[in-house]
């Protein structure tokens, strides 16, 4: 294995870890608060059959409430199950806005995310022949650091154009830095083996990646999923 | 005994609050750590159970301000993280640190251990 290509596979570990780690925090963030809900619920009973008054509209509080997190805890695994298949083929025909939604549901995983407000501004269509696993890796990073580089308004606007049969996705609302603070090296070569561009104008505090209709000379192109 | 609760889901921390009082433990809840640091102040509270993974600031840090305000508070971490790692920094800083999902009467056995009751 070729040292780009052994430090691409670290990359990918650590985002598919980083993901992991996150979708289980939340896991079980929901199972405490169902935990808790139904401790509640259960002692209220008890209480009402030692005579206690019980309001029905409290049970029914409590039970919405329930069904609300087992609706949440479902698309957490959802998006579990769709990062997993997200290795299903390596270079693949792959719709943009599909694969910036789902980063964009496990950065707001991310307990940054609730001081800030980062969404999808506007998402038109855009399929090209690449790597959606390591396109997510390259987004979610973007976003772990536009969630802690924001700036006064408090939110990161996203949009997706198509340009010339690729596409550019643009983040804005990032706070004025000094030159050089990112991309780093690791998103560079995330985004050079996705033959991407990664740009940042930082007068707007807008970061944009550019990425063409299809895989260049990567490295990924050699990964395979056969076993 | 009066204990302050820290977490930023607000329907676990309400819900905790509540079987606590049922408990005959009073317990406030915050679910922002800045303000549990205006809500503290010298005696007010026995106890503070802290989640560890807070947007701002840390469970952590918190205990670090919130001691200086009160230094004889004591503390209990709470997380859904469940590494080692994360259990030897926890330990570090405070007496006990409990996983989520937990049951509550283990939390409450803490908390009364913290009171020597």
């Amino acid at each position: 294995m070729s040292e780009t290509m052994g430090k691409l596979c670290g990359e990918g570990f650590i985002f598919f870890s980083r993901a992991n780690r996150l979708i289980s925090h939340e896991l079980k963030n929901v199972l405490a608060i169902i935990s808790e809900t139904l401790g509640l619920l259960d002692e209220l009973v008890a209480l009402w059959e030692k005579g206690r008054t019980l309001e029905p509209g409290k049970l029914q509080g409590l039970t919405s409430s329930i069904l609300e997190d087992v609706t949440r805890a479902n698309g957490i695994i959802r998006s579990m199950n769709r990062l997993a298949h997200s290795v299903d083929e390596f270079v693949t025909e792959t719709d943009v806005a599909e694969v910036l939604g789902l980063a964009l549901e496990l950065s707001r995983l991310d307990s940054a995310s609730k001081r800030i407000n980062m969404y999808l501004e506007t998402a038109g269509e855009a399929v090209i022949s690449t790597c959606p696993f390591f396109l997510h890796g390259l987004l979610f990073r973007i976003m772990h650091y536009a969630m802690r580089r924001g700036g006064p308004e408090r939110e990161i606007r996203i949009s997706l154009e198509t340009e010339g049969g690729g596409c550019t996705i643009s983040f804005g609302g990032i706070a004025p830095v000094g030159g050089g603070e990112f991309p780093t090296g690791r998103e560079q070569s995330l985004a050079e083996a996705l033959s991407a561009r990664i740009t940042m104008d930082v007068a707007s505090g807008t970061l944009r990646v550019v990425l063409p209709r299809a895989l260049g000379r990567s490295p990924l192109r050699s990964l395979s999923t056969q076993v | 005994m009066k204990v302050l609760l820290v977490d930023d889901e607000k329907k676990f921390v309400s819900a905790l609050a509540q079987r606590l009082s049922l408990r005959g433990i009073e317990a406030d809840w915050v679910t922002d750590p800045t303000e549990a640091l205006e809500r503290v102040t010298p005696g007010k509270y026995e106890a503070a159970v802290l989640d560890v993974k807070m947007p701002g600031m840390d469970g952590i840090e918190l205990r670090r301000r919130l001691a200086k305000i009160d230094p004889t508070m004591k503390f209990i971490l709470v997380t859904g993280h469940g590494s080692d790692r994360d259990y030897d920094v926890g330990m570090k800083e405070v007496s006990y640190y409990i996983i989520k999902p937990f049951k509550i009467e283990d939390l409450v056995d803490k908390l009364r251990g913290l009171s020597g009751q």
